[in-house]
């Protein structure tokens, strides 16, 4: 029997002992932990306490504005006694009964920041904030008149597990989506949001400073950052960030903003799939990374193949490999409409892990 | 002269490191040439051919397109006439006729895709056809509209190599 396999309820130690699985320990020798990451597991390791948690907040917004600049609203987590490993996260989106937009939580868009770095989850563009269903699992509570009923994901799983240091705090952005020239298009904000983890607790021990790798690389702690990149789909109408669209017939390339560092690309996420347009298998694509000579789509594909859906039990579509973005290289992506409607507000986004402080 | 300029071009750009390897990009370069000679009508194809299910890819490279008339003493008896006004696209009309699902360009006002460069990757095994919404003809005179497209057939390290760059379109 192999270090660490379980039998009869009990697990192998790294000393050989074996003990009882009290469910207090998450570590990489119970080997039954398949839900962290080896950066993840690596720093839970440290922490002979484990405990589940979870952290709601309310974010609502009662005006109807259609103008995003007063749209906005911003949460900053209360610090915590303990240390916190953040995996994954949960939205709440109640429907509105009269909203004329079908699925109002893919207009929802948030940035994520830590106060010890200040460092952005998005990448800095026009838009700058990635779609509340590319990083929470959606559940709209029911179907309406106007939206059918979201909970294929409960839970969306974060491309890397976040430490969170005791006493540090996250700052949330939120900004929903409104268009000037379109004022019913109104999207409510009201949701709440539900960070899950894992609370870890070591009461003889500081918080590590570096995790071995499964490659032997030793990295410090932080230095694996979740990464959002969001591009708007189609041609900007005004000068509001939230107003652009690609017209029928049409095809437009979108580059994404490059990085100092090298970045894991995981999954694709698109608001598109399932909200803004009800063809989406019409629009077709073709992504390529610019700076390599050989990766690209060497035919268009329809949209669904490749990007994820709030709909769908993976909203953030894994890729068939994770692509490793050099530094400084750009993605590409082409889009063409071939649906008779135009794409209004639709984004996609490219879900991954910076590594800039390997 | 133009193809074995597209065909020298193709070997140069796939940016070989000896003359062995530039060697095999031309051997794996083949021109082909196709395109219809058409009457007005609300909906033409102004070429179409089908590419070869062996081979990995067809790359398109330059599209001309004229507009005469044959018919005696008609005004433009003979002249070369600029392509007519309209749309058009690329697209695969092998599985359905004329699917919008299977454009592989967007619909352009006809002077983006005729008479003009073009870089366009097609997969093989597929028919490809340039079809165009064409606007009324400008008279009773019966009129051609001839089409001309250069292309080349290549592999699949050609295409590797070259198709990240490939063209795209924008019009508004």
């Amino acid at each position: 029997m192999a270090d660490g396999i379980t039998l009869w309820g009990l697990t192998k130690m790294p000393a050989g002992e074996y003990v009882i699985q009290t469910g207090n320990y998450i570590g990489s020798v119970w080997q039954a932990s398949p839900e962290l990451t080896p950066y993840g597991q690596g720093i839970a390791d440290n922490y002979p306490t484990q405990i589940p948690w979870y952290l709601s907040f309310n974010v609502t917004e009662a005006g109807t504005d259609t103008l995003e600049a007063r749209r906005n609203r911003t949460i900053v987590t209360r610090p915590l006694l303990y240390d916190v490993l953040i995996l994954g996260a949960h939205a709440l989106v109640p429907l509105p009964a009269n909203s004329i937009v079908p699925n109002p939580q893919a207009f929802i868009y948030l940035n994520i920041s830590h106060n010890e770095t200040g460092i952005p989850w998005a990448t800095p563009n026009r838009i700058g904030h990635f779609p509340v269903p590319a990083i929470a699992g959606i559940d709209t509570g029911g179907p309406t008149s106007a939206s059918i009923a979201v909970a294929a994901n409960s839970v969306v799983r974060w491309p890397e597990a976040f430490f969170l240091p005791a006493h540090s705090r996250l700052k949330l952005e939120f900004f929903v989506f409104g268009r000037a020239d379109l004022p019913g298009f109104v999207v409510p904000l009201r949701l709440i949001f539900t960070l899950l983890g894992v609370k870890l607790v070591n009461l003889s021990a500081p918080a590590p400073q570096f995790v071995t790798m499964p490659n032997g690389a030793i990295v410090p702690v932080g230095s694996r950052l979740p990464w959002y990149s969001t591009v708007p789909i189609g041609v900007f109408k005004s000068n509001l960030r939230s107003d652009f669209q690609i017209d029928p017939g049409k095809q437009t390339i979108q580059y994404f903003p490059p990085q100092f560092c090298d970045v894991e690309i995981h999954g694709i996420y698109s608001n598109f799939i399932n909200g803004v347009l009800p063809q989406a298998e019409k629009l077709s694509l073709k992504l390529v990374d610019v700076d390599s000579e050989t990766a690209w789509e060497p035919s268009q594909s329809p949209t669904p193949a490749v990007f994820g859906g709030e709909h769908q039990a993976n909203p953030v579509m894994p890729l068939t490999l994770p692509h490793i973005l050099k530094g400084r290289h750009r993605m590409q992506l082409m889009i063409q409409n071939n649906s008779p409607d135009p794409v209004v507000g639709g984004s996609v986004t490219l879900v991954g892990v910076r590594q800039c402080e390997y | 002269m133009l193809q074995l300029e597209h065909m020298h071009r193709i070997a140069a750009a796939c940016y070989p490191e000896t003359q062995a390897e530039g060697s095999k990009f031309w051997h794996d370069a083949k021109p082909v040439k196709f395109g219809n000679s058409v009457a007005f009508a609300p909906t033409v194809t102004l070429a179409d051919y089908q590419i070869p299910g062996d081979s990995s890819y067809l790359l398109i490279l330059r599209v001309e397109c004229y507009t005469t008339t044959f018919v005696a003493g008609a005004p433009g008896f003979g002249l070369f006439s600029p392509p007519p006004s309209g749309t058009a696209h690329w697209v695969f009309t092998d599985a359905v006729p004329i699917t919008d699902d299977y454009r592989i360009t967007p619909d352009e006002p006809l002077h983006i895709l005729v008479d003009s460069d073009e870089m366009l990757f097609a997969k093989g095994g597929q028919k490809l056809s340039l079809v165009a919404a064409l606007d009324p003809a400008p008279d009773a005179t019966p009129r051609v509209i001839r089409t001309l497209v250069y292309a080349y057939l290549v592999g699949a390290i050609i295409a590797d190599r070259l198709g990240p760059s490939e063209t795209t379109y924008f019009s508004e």
